[in-house]
């Protein structure tokens, strides 16, 4: 008699990963939470946090999108404006500092920077660069779209079930005299990178749990019933500023994510953590759900990904509800707005 | 007195039912139709020399059913309403939208519509005033209030500022005393609605009695009633 003879399949690797096709790969979740289509969810992070959203609406589910595009914007249109691919216009949230950075604007009482970048006659938001596809047309109508995006941040925060985070990033850029920090390295996307203002972090794992746990504070002080559920993106770094092989950096930022979001969902109740950065990166899948360039996630990736999320919630809770019927996705052929993409634009210049 | 030509869809139904009613108060104002049910018939007409016409047999029908010709004379014309035709109004909302934001969703509700097409066809040979009427908020099923809101005459402001004033053309809003709950028509006016190809044909075939987008000739009374005195001032009724 020993404490592993009572264990389920799932825990071996044998009769888990190696006697089966990897498709047949299963309950590679155990859902701390039963999510049902009445309740309204969040979506937030990196790049890959898109699918998350755009798979829950495909299957009916209620996703939150306090900022909408406007009544009668074509959906082309929309999605060139950057509405519906996260639940507001926050643009990509690299990092737990950023979540932190947004949640401490929306729900803190900080005042979020009055710095512009400007880009010919126009003026693009340093925490949303192309957030408008010509950026503004003054500094004012950037602060009032940004306050807007801020005051649906919270308000989605208020009415939700459910945050979906997706961690992405843990090298980040920050204005040395204001402390606060860009999505993406000025100079990139837009505005002029100086260096005696613009320092490079790569963030340690105390600092990213500290962020995280900072907005997660945040978040639940406004909606005590609100439930969270941790992502890590599968999605390699385009560039690193270490001094490291950008493979090994990569292997680095998401292990210190990984950690991380595993230590969060660990010890606290009301947060989980769903394996899509396993699911695509594992070697049990030999790099099969990665386009040729390795780096980004194919349409069958993430199709298996929001498969298993549904299919774990179905195996542990039940059919999902009646009304959440599964369609095919309609946002597989859509572009994936990622700034992060620039830099490897750049290498190519 | 003054010439107008009033063209659109199936929505026109009501305005010539309305018409119908109340011409012999307008002696100053000469009325005339051209429209085709559906959006195809708009949609495909054509400007040739100073008449507007279509190159498809159907809509020519229709428009010599709905004006006693095939071919509009545009110059005969001392001013324009499209009404209906798939023109919608914008609803801005209390969200905050950039100038670009709010500039593009108007593209999107004005461009591809008959109406537009209609608007630019008249614009390539005619300086007369154009007007442009949505098509009716949907009717309501309940009454509530008899409100309306202020995001809607807001709307139609922009769609003017943004759009129409670049055509040198104005869309007109719906009669307030139409309106209930703020952006719906009052249900009264969506009951017994008769078909366009009725109106114009003498009959008395009634739309589907689930419809809630066409409106009665009682609308179209107060509609064109509205219209001559808020725009057609000078035309007066004796």
């Amino acid at each position: 008699m020993n404490p592993y003879e009572d264990l389920p399949q799932s825990a071996f690797w044998k009769t888990a990963v190696a006697n089966r096709s990897m498709f047949d790969v299963d309950e590679i979740w155990n859902p701390k939470f039963r999510i049902q289509k009445k309740h309204k969810i969040l979506t937030y992070g990196s790049c890959f946090a898109q699918h998350i959203g755009r798979a829950l609406d495909a299957r009916g589910f209620n996703w939150l999108r306090p900022e909408q595009a406007p009544r009668g914007m074509s959906a082309a249109n929309a999605t060139r404006f950057n509405y519906g691919i996260f639940s507001t216009r926050t643009a990509n949230i690299y990092t737990t500092s950023l979540l932190r950075q947004w949640t401490e604007w929306a729900l803190a009482g900080v005042e979020a920077p009055g710095e512009v970048w400007t880009h010919g006659d126009r003026y693009l938001d340093p925490f949303r660069p192309r957030i408008e596809p010509d950026g503004f047309e003054t500094p004012e109508e950037l602060y009032q779209s940004r306050s807007q995006t801020i005051r649906s941040f919270a308000e989605g925060i208020k009415e939700a079930d459910f945050f979906v985070f997706t961690l992405g990033l843990t090298e980040s850029w920050i204005n040395k005299d204001l402390s606060y920090e860009y999505p993406m390295c000025p100079g990139t996307v837009g505005g002029v990178f100086d260096e005696s203002q613009h320092i490079f972090q790569n963030q340690q794992f105390q600092k990213v749990l500290n962020n995280l746990i900072r907005a997660i504070d945040l978040i639940r002080g406004a909606n005590q019933k609100i439930k969270f559920i941790l992502t890590v993106s599968p999605v390699p770094l385009a560039a690193t500023m270490t001094d490291r092989h950008v493979a090994v950096a990569t292997m680095a930022s998401k292990s210190v994510l990984r950690a991380v979001a595993d230590q969060v969902s660990a010890n606290r109740p009301n947060v989980d953590y769903f394996p899509s950065y396993e699911i695509i990166s594992s070697p049990i899948f030999k790099g099969a759900f990665f386009e040729p360039n390795q780096r980004q996630v194919n349409p069958v990736g993430v199709n298996f990904v929001m498969d298993n999320f549904f299919r774990c919630q179905e195996d542990k809770f039940g059919p999902l509800s009646p009304s959440a019927e599964k369609k095919a996705p309609d946002g597989d052929n859509l572009e994936i707005v990622c700034e992060e993409e620039i830099l490897g634009a750049f290498q190519n210049a | 007195m003054h010439r107008i030509c009033i063209l659109g869809n199936s929505h026109v139904a009501s305005v010539k039912q309305g018409w119908d009613k109340i011409s012999g108060d307008w002696p100053g104002i000469d009325v005339s139709f051209f429209a085709q049910a559906g959006n195809q018939g708009l949609q495909s007409v054509c400007v040739d020399g100073h008449h507007l016409t279509s190159k498809q047999s159907k809509a020519r029908n229709s428009f010599s059913l709905t004006h006693g010709k095939e071919r509009m004379d545009i110059g005969s014309y001392d001013s324009f309403l499209i009404y209906g035709a798939r023109s919608r109004n914008y609803w801005p909302g209390d969200t905050f939208y950039s100038r670009s934001c709010v500039e593009t969703v108007i593209d999107d509700l004005t461009c591809d519509t008959p109406a537009q097409h209609v608007l630019s066809c008249l614009r390539q040979v005619s300086e007369v005033p154009i007007f442009i009427a949505h098509s009716p908020l949907l009717a309501a099923k309940k009454i509530r209030d008899r409100n309306v809101s202020k995001e809607y005459l807001d709307g139609i402001q922009i769609l003017n500022q943004l759009h129409y004033s670049k055509y040198n053309a104005e869309m007109v809003a719906q009669p307030l005393v139409t309106i209930v709950n703020g952006r719906n028509t009052a249900p009264e006016y969506s009951w017994g609605v008769t078909k366009l190809s009725s109106v114009l044909g003498g009959s008395d075939e009634k739309s589907n009695s689930a419809d809630n987008t066409h409106m009665d000739g009682a609308f179209g009374e107060v509609w064109l009633t509205h219209f001559f005195t808020t725009r057609l001032s000078a035309f007066f009724k004796t």
